[in-house]
This record gives structure tokens, C-alpha cells and sequence, in this order.
């Protein structure tokens, strides 16, 4: 009698096996963002948190920029520019990009100027300027602050698999270019090292 | 393997554990046959219910190809999942619509990472079915594709970066399957020519020197397209490589690039990629027991000519997907005789528990035969992609420039804008 349920069973399960369902997210919870959970291989929003806070205590401890300026003095203009991706993953280099500008600003020792707001604020001007706006309230071209230094960057990695291991390695590194003199003010690097271990069957 | 008839016909014959064991052996047999009907017709061939959208693909209808596929994609089995994302990215791709392409082939990269995990549930399964009831993932040169075909997407939307991370996971996944899965491959010649192309727009000269180089090593054929290899051996002061290869192609001008000038490089994804066909292994009078597929050549892929203006080259084939997929089915053949090995035991054990059962040697016989009647090799591929990627260069002035792609029977024209010290890259698809 159990050998033909047994029978049974595996032909039924075979009739099954081709012909499954999707399975769709029902239920879901908030979970902290600052949890560290690593349920991939990938890049996660873990590694662009820590990069980010490396970056802006890094720059904000470095000699030049340690000492808050004094009263009423400028604070140094920074603008944050291209961050490269030189990875074999997709990484949204401007959110990186953003995560930086943000803790940067947060330090309260720089000032901070958005290169994508340029082109929305060159369009403001020009809605200023058509009459619709007081003419004398109204903004125009040529009183924007001049940015003092320059922020490049690039991330890097490197793979390894060997059996069931995967181990991932990431570098990031940053810095400050001086505007007016072309020299480097500031540059460090953040590495991130994780190790994973290969899913191979399942049921 | 005539011998795993004797198994089912010989099995032990074990007391009945009921009178009803007679009956319990019909309903077996019928169970069986329902099964069977049931495994093979849960969804017929993927491959001949879609025929009619690859008919209107290789005729450039894309919009009714992809109407076809959307319509197959409600009615399909999750087993052709990929096939169907597959299919549709490359129609996606070769109508032009370019990110729409390129989220779809990154659903298909997400779904077969996810069925590279054996599931035990369904080996067990196929033991006692056939490879067409598994889940399609993809031969290794088919995934390779995916980011070949994304490369060209992103190169295409003008994202450089993003296409670089595509060639860079080519690279890297076919350097997995060498060192670590000891498969034996090589690199893509295209995806290193497309990584050289595209550090060349970046500026990165010595990156793109060594892509062009590694393009050359796979692909010593490549003539007038070692253009940029001269020129960047000299450039990046690689003196004893630039003799080597001067001599090597002294009538391949290799003047550095004016700051009045940019290049073209037109991408030809040529013919139709080869389809499988089964071809049996019998042994002996007792049907086809073990099936494995071969890869069939869909016609020679006819030769293009690209022209911008004045100027005419033939188009230069860098990679024949006819001959990667040859070697790496070939090195798969091995795993899949294994397995069907395996199944074909598998079904002579079904079969002589019930001739056990039934106390009936027939009825063991019948039930292997029953069991094996469905036994066929998979023939799914992915039909949409192109046998040949080939490709031709040029310098030009900056501007608008009318590219002609003369493919015999069906030439067509297509409008690139060149930008000084920028290398544009046109992707063209050709039956």
C-alpha cells in the first residue's frame, strides 16, 4: 500500500512540477534603514550609507577643513560632480552622489551647490525675467556663488568565486579638486569587503 | 541499455498486498497515461506556439511580434518564462526601442540567475518525465547574451557607463565559467571589440587598447578593423606590440584621430541564430530511449555592406554565435546523457514495482513504455537572436551622416549624428 502512495506521490509530483503558480508580496512590515540586512550580492543601500558617512567625516576632519571658518566668514563651496562607476553592477552613482552632498551638509562646514538644480535654476531665471515676477524682486544670471572645490569620484570592484564562496570587494575613492588651482585638496577611499556563500540547490 | 527493459520485464514477483491489486494496477496505468497526457500538454512547445511572432520578427513587423509574444506570455508556463523575456528584449532591441529592451533582458538577467539554482523537486521530476517539463535557463552562451544585447542598449541610449558595466559582467561571468566551472570556452570577441569601442569614447586608452587587443587574440580575422589597435599601441607607447602588428598590417592607415573628426561603428547583428533538433540515441528495437539535441545552422548568413557617403566597407564578422553555441552545447552534451541515463533507470524502477505489484510482467513492460513514450530532448533556444554579430568603421566629420546597411534583399537606411572626438555606435539588425 505505501509503495503505490509512494508511486502515486512522485507521479503527481512530476505532473506539478512544470505547471506552478506565481507567488506574489501579500504582507509587508517598515524596517529601519539603518538595519543591515544582506540578502543579496549585489551593492546595497548599506554600502551607500557607509561610504557616504566615510566621505563626509573624512573631509570634515581633514586639516584644512577641521576648524569651523571663523564668524561671518564663507564656508568652503563644494559641489559634488561625477562619480564613476567602474564596477560590473549597476549602481545608481547619483544617489551615491546625493548621499554624500547630504551627509556633507550635515556637517555644517561646507556649502553645498546641486549640479542637477543648475539647469531648473537657469529656467527659473528666465521665468523671472518675463515679466511674470515683480521686476524688482526678480533674479537673474550672474550673482550665483562661485564653487571652490570639486568633488570626483570613482568605485571600483573586484570578484571572487571560489566553490560555494563569493567574495565581493568595493573601493571608493573620493576627492576634492581645487577649483581655482587645479591641485588636490582632499582625497580618501572607503573599502567594503563582503563574503557570501552560494545558494546551490533548493527545494 | 536494452537491459533496462529486462529490468521492468524481470522484476520480483512480490505477493499481491490485496485482492485488489489487480485493480490498483489499472488505475494505475490509466493514472500513468493521464499524466503523461498531462505532462506534455499542460502547455504544448514553445517553440511552435511562437512561431507565428518569430515569423513576423525575421519580417521587421516588431509590433505585431510583440503583440504575439505579450499575448503567449499570458498563457505560458512558468518553465518558458525566460524564453518569452528573452525573446521579447531581443524584438524590443531590434525595433529600436531600446530601454524598453533594456528592462526587459534585466528581468530575464534577474530570472535566470534565479533558476541557476537546482531545485530538487524538479530533477526529481524530470527523472520520470523529460527535460521540456524544467524550467528554461538558457544555455551559457545565451545568458552571455543578455549582456551583449543590454551592452548595445545602453550604447545605443548613449550610457556609456552603464554599457561598460555590461561588457565588464560578460568579461567576468565567462571567466567564471573557464577558471572556476573549467568549461571549455573563450571569451566573446564582440563584447571585448564593444568594450574597446567604448573606452576609446571614454578617453580611456589603455583600457580600450587592451579590449582591442584581446578582440584581435580571439579573433585574428578581423582586418581593417585592427584600425584602432595600431593607432592606440602607438598612442599608449606600446612600441613592441605596435611593431608587431604594423608589420603585421602594414595597409591598415592608422593616423591619429583630428579634433575635427569622429568615428561610426556600426554593429551588424546578422541571420538567425542555429536551432536545435533532436537527434536519437536508440538502442535496439526498444524505442528512443535517451534523446540529446544538436544545433542546426538556419542558412548562411549573407554577407552586408555598410556605406556612409563616399565611403563602403564590408561588414566584418567578429563573433559567430553558430560556432559558441556548438562548443558550449557540446560541452553540455556529456551532463545531459548522464541525466537521462539516470531517468531511464528511474522509469525501469517505476516499471518493476508495478510489474511487482501486479504480479503482470506486461503491465511492467507497457508501464516503462508508457513512462518513456514522453521522453524527448529539449529543443527550446533562444531563436530570436542573431547567427553573426559583424562590424564595420569609419571616420567622419562631425554632423548628420545617412548610413546605408545593404543586407541582400533588404537593404535599409538609418540617420547617426557624429561628434567630434566621439565614437557612435549603430546597432542594426539583418535577416
Amino acid at each position: 500500500m505505501n509503495t503505490r502512495r509512494l508511486l502515486l506521490s512522485a507521479l503527481v509530483a512530476v505532473s506539478l512540477a512544470g505547471c506552478g503558480g506565481s507567488r506574489a508580496f501579500t504582507r509587508g512590515t517598515y524596517e529601519d534603514p539603518n538595519t543591515i540586512e544582506m540578502l543579496g550580492d549585489r551593492f546595497n543601500e548599506n554600502d551607500l550609507q557607509l561610504i557616504a558617512k566615510k566621505m563626509a567625516e573624512s573631509l570634515a576632519n581633514a586639516p584644512r577643513f577641521a576648524q569651523a571658518p571663523p564668524q561671518g566668514a564663507a564656508l568652503p563651496i563644494v559641489l559634488v560632480g561625477k562619480l564613476r562607476n567602474s564596477t560590473s553592477e549597476h549602481i545608481d552613482m547619483r544617489s551615491l552622489g546625493d548621499k554624500i552632498q547630504t551627509a556633507l551638509a550635515q556637517t555644517g562646514r561646507f556649502a553645498l551647490v546641486d549640479q542637477q538644480a543648475r539647469q531648473d535654476i537657469a529656467e527659473e531665471y528666465e521665468y523671472q525675467q518675463s515679466g511674470y515676477v515683480n521686476p524688482n524682486a526678480a533674479k537673474a544670471p550672474g550673482q550665483q556663488a562661485s564653487v571652490d572645490f570639486l568633488m570626483t569620484g570613482d568605485l571600483a570592484s573586484i570578484i571572487q568565486e571560489v566553490g560555494r564562496d563569493k567574495l565581493v570587494y568595493y573601493k571608493m575613492t573620493a576627492k576634492l579638486n581645487d577649483v581655482r588651482t587645479g591641485t588636490i585638496a582632499w582625497t580618501d577611499e572607503k573599502q567594503i569587503r563582503k563574503k557570501f556563500e552560494k545558494q546551490g540547490v533548493s527545494w | 541499455m536494452a537491459n533496462l527493459l529486462d529490468i521492468a520485464s524481470q522484476a520480483p514477483r512480490v505477493p499481491a498486498a490485496s485482492p485488489a491489486g489487480g485493480r490498483w494496477g489499472l488505475l494505475f496505468i490509466v493514472a500513468m497515461s493521464a499524466l503523461s497526457v498531462l505532462g506534455t500538454g499542460c502547455a504544448s512547445d514553445y517553440v511552435a506556439r511562437t512561431a507565428s511572432a518569430r515569423s513576423a520578427y525575421q519580417s521587421s513587423d516588431y509590433q505585431r511580434a510583440l503583440s504575439e509574444l505579450d499575448g503567449e506570455q499570458k498563457e505560458a508556463p512558468e518553465r518558458d518564462q525566460l524564453l518569452l523575456l528573452l525573446d521579447k528584449g531581443m524584438v524590443l532591441h531590434a525595433a529600436g526601442q531600446w530601454e524598453e529592451s533594456t528592462k526587459v533582458l534585466a528581468q530575464a538577467d534577474e530570472l535566470s540567475s534565479q533558476l541557476d539554482i537546482t531545485s530538487v523537486s524538479e530533477e526529481a521530476g524530470i527523472l520520470l518525465s523529460n527535460e521540456r517539463r524544467r524550467a528554461y535557463r538558457g544555455e551559457d552562451f545565451e545568458k552571455l547574451m543578455i549582456s551583449v544585447l543590454q551592452a548595445l542598449n545602453y550604447a545605443e541610449l548613449n550610457r556609456d557607463e552603464d554599457a561598460l558595466v555590461e561588457v565588464r559582467r560578460v568579461n567576468e561571468r565567462i571567466e567564471k565559467m573557464i577558471t572556476e566551472e573549467k568549461k571549455p570556452y573563450e571569451q566573446l570577441a564582440i563584447a571585448r571589440y564593444l568594450g574597446g569601442v567604448l573606452y576609446e569614447d571614454q578617453r580611456e586608452w589603455d583600457s580600450a587598447f587592451i579590449d582591442y587587443m584581446k578582440a584581435y587574440e580571439l579573433e585574428p580575422r578581423l582586418g581593417g578593423l585592427v584600425e584602432p589597435l595600431l593607432r592606440l599601441a602607438k598612442k599608449t607607447g606600446r612600441d613592441d606590440a605596435y611593431a608587431t602588428l604594423s608589420q603585421k598590417f602594414p595597409n591598415v592607415a592608422h593616423d591619429a584621430v583630428g579634433p575635427g573628426e569622429g568615428q561610426l561603428v556600426v554593429v551588424v547583428e546578422a541571420g538567425l541564430s542555429p536551432q536545435k533538433e533532436r537527434v536519437s540515441r536508440d538502442y535496439g528495437d526498444s524505442g528512443d530511449l535517451i534523446e540529446v539535441p544538436v544545433y542546426r545552422d538556419r542558412g548562411g548568413t549573407p554577407p552586408v555592406r555598410v556605406s556612409v557617403e563616399s565611403q563602403a566597407e564590408q561588414a566584418v564578422t567578429v563573433t559567430s554565435l553558430s560556432r559558441v553555441a556548438q562548443v558550449h552545447l557540446n560541452d553540455r552534451i556529456g551532463r545531459m546523457l548522464a541525466k537521462q541515463l539516470a531517468g531511464a533507470v528511474a522509469k525501469a524502477g517505476v516499471a518493476a514495482g508495478v510489474g511487482a505489484l501486479t504480479k503482470s510482467k506486461e503491465l511492467g513492460v507497457l508501464t516503462f513504455l508508457i513512462l518513456n513514450a514522453g521522453n524527448q530532448a529539449d529543443l527550446r533556444s533562444w531563436l530570436s537572436l542573431p547567427a553573426e554579430f559583424q562590424v564595420a568603421r569609419f571616420r567622419l566629420p562631425p554632423g548628420k551622416h545617412t548610413v546605408q546597411v545593404d543586407a541582400p534583399g533588404r537593404p535599409t537606411t538609418h540617420l547617426v549624428e557624429v561628434k567630434p572626438g566621439r565614437v557612435e555606435v549603430l546597432v542594426v539588425r539583418s535577416y
